[in-house]
């Protein structure tokens, strides 16, 4: 037969070949045998515990609607509470004052500076009368530390605990942090003081509705007039794009004539020509 | 009980046999979950050859194509309970097939080499094919045979995994469009387009080979 009379051979016909690559008939017992093996080595073969969860959880995807709706309920009736707790603020309680200032900390730092630096320069508010502190951990840590300092040195009496700067503000001068010793005050005493509440600023509670609402609307021709004045800000803009470009290429064209005219001069009986 | 047809209602399962087919195997599926074990043999001994097909031609080595399948047996067997019937067991089964494969291209990626099977000449599609591209006889046929073989290997393996996939499950194992989406989990729109662009490939690649 004469390859012109044959049929054409497309892509999809030696693709057809390949179906016929077929392992052959021995190669399938093979196969079934070492199957087999796998197949009883997964049984038997122990699986670890964190496969079993996709197999609880489709057990629990039948009960998923009343979950989801259990769910959602709760977490309703949280964010209502936790709502309710934040707009109604909750009155604090007297041992919230009294354990907010108790611990003093005193610095040898504080006790090594001038006499004449009075500290309640830093001090707004007064804590109580308290004559002089002479703490034992002071001396200790001092001596411990081995600073030269006098463990014999007091603070001054013009530095009372009266006069206690801001941490802040001790914390600037960098000194509080490497050497501070601290002097609890014993709290009982701390709350017989009445000096304590009479010193504390009290914050004067605005009512909220002090705030006329009225004040804070726009009136309505306000804010038309301002989008009016924004279209004619951004319609002028537009204009004055083009006119810039004219006055800049206008500038261009100024420049390279003067260019031109610097580079041919003509003096005398000679003419110059600059490249 | 809800019904296995009702339930592959969402199955994309082309023809009537083949929704006939789904059914009988989404029957054994259920024995199987319900403990009969031994039923999934028939699964096995039904599809072994079609899924060894598959990863043969996407791998083209036997050793590795027949533990593949083998793997892909196991999972499936080990996933069996929760196989819903979203689909096909037929399509499930040759999802994993196929991603274990494609995995394992990856993974050897540089280290692939070719162990072929033999391209049955005597078989009557064969025979026609290869009769009309040459007049050889005897050794010289078996050569020649041997060579377009290789050559269809190595245009095959030029393209992309995707391409060689779909070229393989359309052309090859004879998938509708929609199965090999299903396989993929890709659109058909994709399908159509890797297939196409596939084939524009081999087309260069084989041009000696094609007789107009």
């Amino acid at each position: 037969m004469k390859p012109e009379n044959k049929r054409p051979v497309t892509i999809e016909d030696l693709l057809r070949l390949k179906r016929t690559e077929r392992p052959p008939a021995e190669f399938w017992s093979e196969f079934e045998r070492q199957l087999r093996a796998k197949q009883l080595a997964a049984l038997v073969e122990k699986r670890p515990w964190w496969q079993s969860f996709p197999v609880m959880l489709s057990g629990l995807s039948r009960h998923r609607v009343p979950f989801g709706a259990a769910a959602a309920f709760a977490l309703t009736i949280l964010v209502v509470r936790e709502y309710r707790s934040t707009s109604v603020p909750a009155a604090q309680p007297a041992e919230a004052f009294a354990t907010q200032d108790i611990v003093l900390p005193v610095s040898q730092s504080v006790a090594a500076l001038p006499a004449e630096i009075s500290l309640g320069a830093f001090a707004p508010t007064a804590v109580s009368a308290v004559p002089e502190i002479q703490h034992p951990a002071t001396a200790a840590f001092v001596a411990a530390t081995e600073l030269p300092l006098n463990p014999a040195v007091t603070v001054p009496a013009s530095i009372s605990v009266d006069s206690k700067p801001p941490a802040s503000a001790l914390a600037a001068m960098g000194t509080v942090g490497s050497l501070r010793a601290p002097s609890s005050l014993d709290g009982s005493n701390f709350l017989a003081s009445p000096a304590i509440f009479d010193a504390r600023p009290v914050v004067a509670s605005v009512p909220r509705n002090a705030i006329d609402p009225l004040r804070l609307m726009n009136p309505p021709g306000e804010s038309r007039r301002a989008r009016f004045l924004t279209a004619m800000v951004s319609s002028a803009s537009v204009e004055a794009q083009p006119r810039t470009s004219e006055r800049a290429a206008n500038r261009i064209a100024e420049e390279r004539l003067y260019d031109q005219v610097s580079r041919f001069g003509a003096r005398g009986d000679r003419l110059q020509v600059k490249f | 009980m809800i019904g296995a047809s009702k339930i592959l209602g969402k199955a994309l399962v082309a023809s009537p046999e083949r929704r006939q087919e789904a059914d009988a195997d989404f029957e054994i599926v259920r024995s199987v979950q319900a403990g009969d074990v031994a039923a999934f043999d028939g699964l096995v001994a039904k599809y072994r050859e079609r899924v060894f097909g598959i990863v043969y031609h996407l791998t083209s080595n036997r050793e590795d194509a027949a533990d593949l399948t083998q793997d892909a047996f196991i999972k499936a067997f080990q996933s069996i309970h929760r196989f819903g019937g979203q689909s096909s067991f037929f399509t499930w089964l040759y999802r994993i097939a196929v991603n274990s494969a494609l995995s394992h291209l990856r993974k050897a990626r540089l280290r692939s080499f070719f162990s072929l099977e033999r391209i049955d000449s005597e078989e009557p599609v064969a025979k026609e094919i290869i009769d009309a591209l040459t007049d050889k006889c005897g050794a010289d046929r078996d050569t020649y045979v041997h060579e377009l073989q290789e050559k269809l290997n190595d245009a095959l393996h030029k393209l992309s995994t995707k391409h060689r996939t779909v070229v393989t499950l359309f052309e090859i194992d004879g998938l509708s469009h929609q199965e090999i989406a299903d396989v993929m989990d890709c659109s058909v729109g994709t399908v159509r387009s890797r297939l196409h662009y596939a084939k524009q490939l081999l087309q260069s690649e084989l041009q000696p080979y094609i007789r107009r």
